[in-house]
């Protein structure tokens, strides 16, 4: 049976985090519940995990992603998330990949949802958001443990830094892309001193490894310097 | 750029996001082939004493050849909306058109400096 983390919620004191732009994303978001069951992601969360946990890491990318639940009941209040996105001025397009992303002034929107298994679908149709996403593995790690960053006005969730760092630790040796990899690890590396103990325990024991995973654990944990028995791992 | 040339982390990061740019611009140029060109003027035209305006919309074809095509009222609308959606993409192509440029500059400045 999977652990509970206690309901974390960290009140941000610093609003200029964020771009204007990107807090008006957010509290839109906010307004209309998707942040109950989503989640902030990617690098965009290294801003929170500063205020909130003290873990300083300044790159970011230009895009913005999002780890989306998958909502099973088609029945379920739906929002139109591409019309609440598009009023904001960000535009839709559709990339090679038949995915839907958003672009406003370089910026970039994506949505992911947790694959299971080794299905090959490319893309997500989720009705409830009307919006596509990407299925990735190891999303449920992300989604699974969430805390609260509160801004005041508006509220968001986060995945917690130890969920972040085990799917990035996992992530990384899966890459095909290098300079990804090296991000992640660089992640992973400056987050290493501040993960809380009980909560990365909590996060690992919901969770259980394939050989293959786990060897992609100690490969990250040698590249990183990070003892692997504080994963579980011999 | 000192910290692009040694950081190998940042140059992956500059790197990854000018192939997004790119993904991106291609995207949105095949995007902007759905929308009509030009724009909508109005042409008035005098009969019987009565003085009557038409939209139409004028813009370059095949061979630069200046094209005016006529609106029907019934389409006015809709044509305004794409051609208004046009200029949105068309704005957000010029700025991945500019950042494609300064991060293909900065990229090759770090590699040129590493020869």
């Amino acid at each position: 049976m999977q652990q509970k983390i206690k309901n974390i919620e960290v009140s941000i004191k610093n609003k200029t985090i964020f771009q204007p732009e990107i807090l008006d994303l957010l509290k839109v978001l906010f307004s209309v519940g998707f942040f109950d069951e989503s989640q902030l992601i990617g690098s965009w969360v290294m801003p929170v995990y500063k205020e909130a946990f003290g873990i300083h890491y300044v790159l970011r990318t230009m895009d913005i992603d999002f780890a989306v639940k998958f909502a099973l009941k088609d029945k379920e209040q739906k929002v139109d998330i591409e019309k609440i996105i598009t009023e904001l001025g960000y535009i839709p397009v559709v990339m090679h990949s038949g995915i839907r992303s958003f672009t406003r002034e370089n910026f970039t929107l994506e949505f992911f949802i947790h694959r299971k298994g080794s299905s090959n679908d490319q893309i997500f149709l989720i009705k409830k958001w009307n919006i596509t996403a990407i299925p990735l593995p190891f999303m449920d790690i992300l989604l699974n443990f969430p805390f609260t960053a509160d801004f005041g006005s508006f509220k968001i969730k986060v995945p917690l830094p130890e969920a972040f760092f085990v799917h990035k630790m996992i992530s990384a040796q899966r890459r095909i892309n290098e300079n990804k990899k090296d991000k992640d690890l660089e992640q992973c590396a400056i987050i290493a001193p501040d993960l809380e103990h009980s909560r990365l325990h909590t996060v690992l024991s919901s969770l259980k490894f394939s050989k293959k995973t786990q060897k992609a654990l100690k490969i990250s944990c040698d590249e990183i310097k990070f003892p692997p028995q504080m994963l579980g791992l011999q | 750029m000192k910290v692009v040339e040694n950081d190998k982390v940042i140059s992956g990061m500059l790197s990854d996001e000018l192939t997004r740019c790119n993904e991106m611009l291609s995207s949105l140029e095949k995007t902007l082939l759905n929308f009509p060109k030009g724009s909508l003027n109005t042409r008035k035209k005098h009969y019987k004493n009565k003085v009557y305006s038409y939209f139409y919309l004028k813009y370059r074809g095949e061979g630069g050849k200046v094209i005016s095509k006529h609106i029907s009222d019934k389409d006015i609308d809709g044509i305004k909306e794409k051609l208004r959606l046009r200029e949105k993409y068309y704005k957000e192509i010029q700025s991945y058109k500019k950042k494609i440029a300064y991060l293909s500059k900065v990229i090759n400045a770090a590699k040129n400096k590493k020869h």
